[in-house]
């Protein structure tokens, strides 16, 4: 079964035509990496996958409904739908716990106790918990990370959209995101992630996409990411990892 | 000097309750303002989402424009002509507390410059935090009243509490409606002594020592809790 599916999406920003007659369905449970240079249009695919920005053409199918008719309740659409962005954007005014609970409290009306009790549970999950009173500003940015993917799960999303999630911490604490991602994964979530880290995606992802002019122009099983590919761009973007 | 002693002996009941009234608008129709303020800005910055339905497009586009407009004129004309043609044109009419009437004035002439200033403190904040809140599916309205608003307070607050010295100076225009203000109580106690120089020395001395050491109180409470070095002098007085 797909939990998501898109057809034909067409995305321009004014002249510059963004993304190309996209197509991609994601089953349940499916992880799919999402890879290719800088400007491509990965994060423009997956912001338009949420609605923060509008596909210009095409449909996306999302509980069988199609997300760019304008019959669909986004708030309630974006609750099942979390998203995960490279530099955590926490709220800053709110302790690490208080971001977790803060939407299932204002959207779902939930009672304090019940959010919090689940907060910490993915807290704990994300190895976060001892710092659930912290202040968010005061974290580095590794724990930042984990704690807006903590956030993202408190509101028992059906799929998840990790925009690069690790591209600005140190060395030091991606290992510690990506294995919270990976925890994820092994646990069924349905996730598509834009990295960067090619052995990660290779490790965790079901598929990994190959994105270059706004085209997915590779659907690339994970085993086979460093052999030879019929489009070379992607052999040249992959060379560069390969030197390491 | 004499008479500035002689002048205080006998009218100083005038000039402190005229300070009372100065304060007491200033301080609550600046609060007002910042309420007014608030919401003045949340709908000036209404923007239309594709998946809104036609009786949702409309009115957002007419509360955005409406809020621009009010902000536009509100700060295009002087405090002075907005509280003549509210006074005499309206409140007068109804008989309405002058007190009463002052404070409206003030806040709904404040609550234009507090939009302005909110919305560069929004502006400041960034998008990241508004886009996290729409992605866990939060209205904009509490994203805004819950995550943004309460940042952009705090990041402006030198800026919300130079508009309380403000209006502690600029209610004096008010006295021409008839506010007994410190200034309309200088006034008074000038015709009545004919010591006029004298009276509006002392009024501006007392003007000053408030504002003036207001602005130094802001400036360390806002130092203290910041923590930074914004310098609160440079924006008032
Ligand atoms: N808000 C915007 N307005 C105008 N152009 C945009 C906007 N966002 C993205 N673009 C353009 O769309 C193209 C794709 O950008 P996008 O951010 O999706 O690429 P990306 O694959 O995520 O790249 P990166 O790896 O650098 O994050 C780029 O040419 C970019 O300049
Ligand atoms: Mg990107």
């Amino acid at each position: 079964m797909n939990i998501i599916e898109v057809k034909n999406l067409n995305k321009s920003f004014g002249s510059n035509l963004v993304l190309k007659d996209i197509n991609l369905s994601v089953e349940k449970g499916e992880v799919i990496a999402l890879i290719g240079s800088s400007g491509s249009g990965k994060s423009t695919l997956l912001r338009c996958l949420n609605l923060l920005e509008k596909a210009d053409h095409g449909s996306i199918i999302y509980h069988k409904k199609n997300l760019l008719s304008n019959k669909i309740n986004i708030e309630k659409m974006r609750q099942s739908m979390g998203m995960v962005f490279q530099s955590f954007n926490l709220f800053e005014n709110l302790n690490v716990i208080d971001n977790c609970t803060i939407a299932c409290r204002l959207t779902k009306n939930e009672k304090k106790d019940k959010a919090e009790k689940r907060a910490i549970k993915y807290l704990k999950q994300v190895n976060m918990l001892d710092y659930a009173k912290a202040s968010s500003t005061t974290l580095s940015g590794g724990q930042k990370q984990r704690v807006a993917i903590a956030r993202a799960l408190c509101m028992n999303p059906d799929l998840l959209l990790f925009d690069e999630p690790t591209s600005a911490l140190d060395p030091e604490s991606v290992q510690d995101v990506l294995d919270v991602i990976k925890d994820l994964a092994e646990q069924g979530m349905s996730m598509i992630i834009v990295t960067h880290e090619i052995l990660f995606a290779k490790d965790v992802a079901d598929r990994i996409l190959f994105m270059a002019d706004g085209v997915i122009v590779e659907d690339i099983k994970p085993e086979n990411i460093f052999k030879e590919h019929s489009d070379d761009r992607v052999n040249t973007f992959l060379k560069r990892y390969n030197s390491f | 000097m004499n008479n500035i002693v002689y002048l205080l002996q006998n009218y100083y009941p005038l000039f402190i309750e005229g300070l009372y009234v100065t304060l007491l608008v200033a301080i609550i129709g600046t609060f007002g303002g910042i309420i007014l303020g608030l919401g003045l800005y949340f709908l000036r910055a209404l923007k239309v989402h594709f998946t809104d339905k036609s009786i949702k497009r409309l009115s957002k586009k007419f509360f955005s424009f409406l809020a621009t407009a009010y902000i536009d004129i509100i700060r295009g004309t002087p405090m002075i002509v907005q509280g003549a043609l509210f006074w005499y044109g309206f409140a007068a009419h109804l008989n309405m507390n002058i007190l009463v009437a002052a404070t409206i004035i003030i806040a709904f002439n404040t609550a234009a410059y507090i939009a302005e200033i909110i919305r560069s403190g929004v502006i400041a904040l960034g998008i990241g935090q508004i886009e996290a809140g729409q992605s866990l599916g939060m209205s904009r309205f509490q994203i805004m009243l819950r995550i943004i608003f309460p940042q952009a307070i705090k990041n402006s607050l030198p800026s919300l509490l130079n508009e309380l010295i403000v209006n502690i100076k600029d209610s004096s225009v008010l006295s021409i409606i008839g506010l007994t203000d410190l200034f309309y109580n200088a006034r008074g106690a000038a015709s009545e002594s004919l010591l006029v120089n004298q009276a509006y020395v002392i009024v501006a001395v007392i003007y000053f020592i408030i504002t003036f050491s207001l602005s130094k109180i802001i400036s360390y409470v806002v130092e203290k809790k910041t923590n930074n070095k914004y310098d609160i002098k440079s924006t008032s007085v």
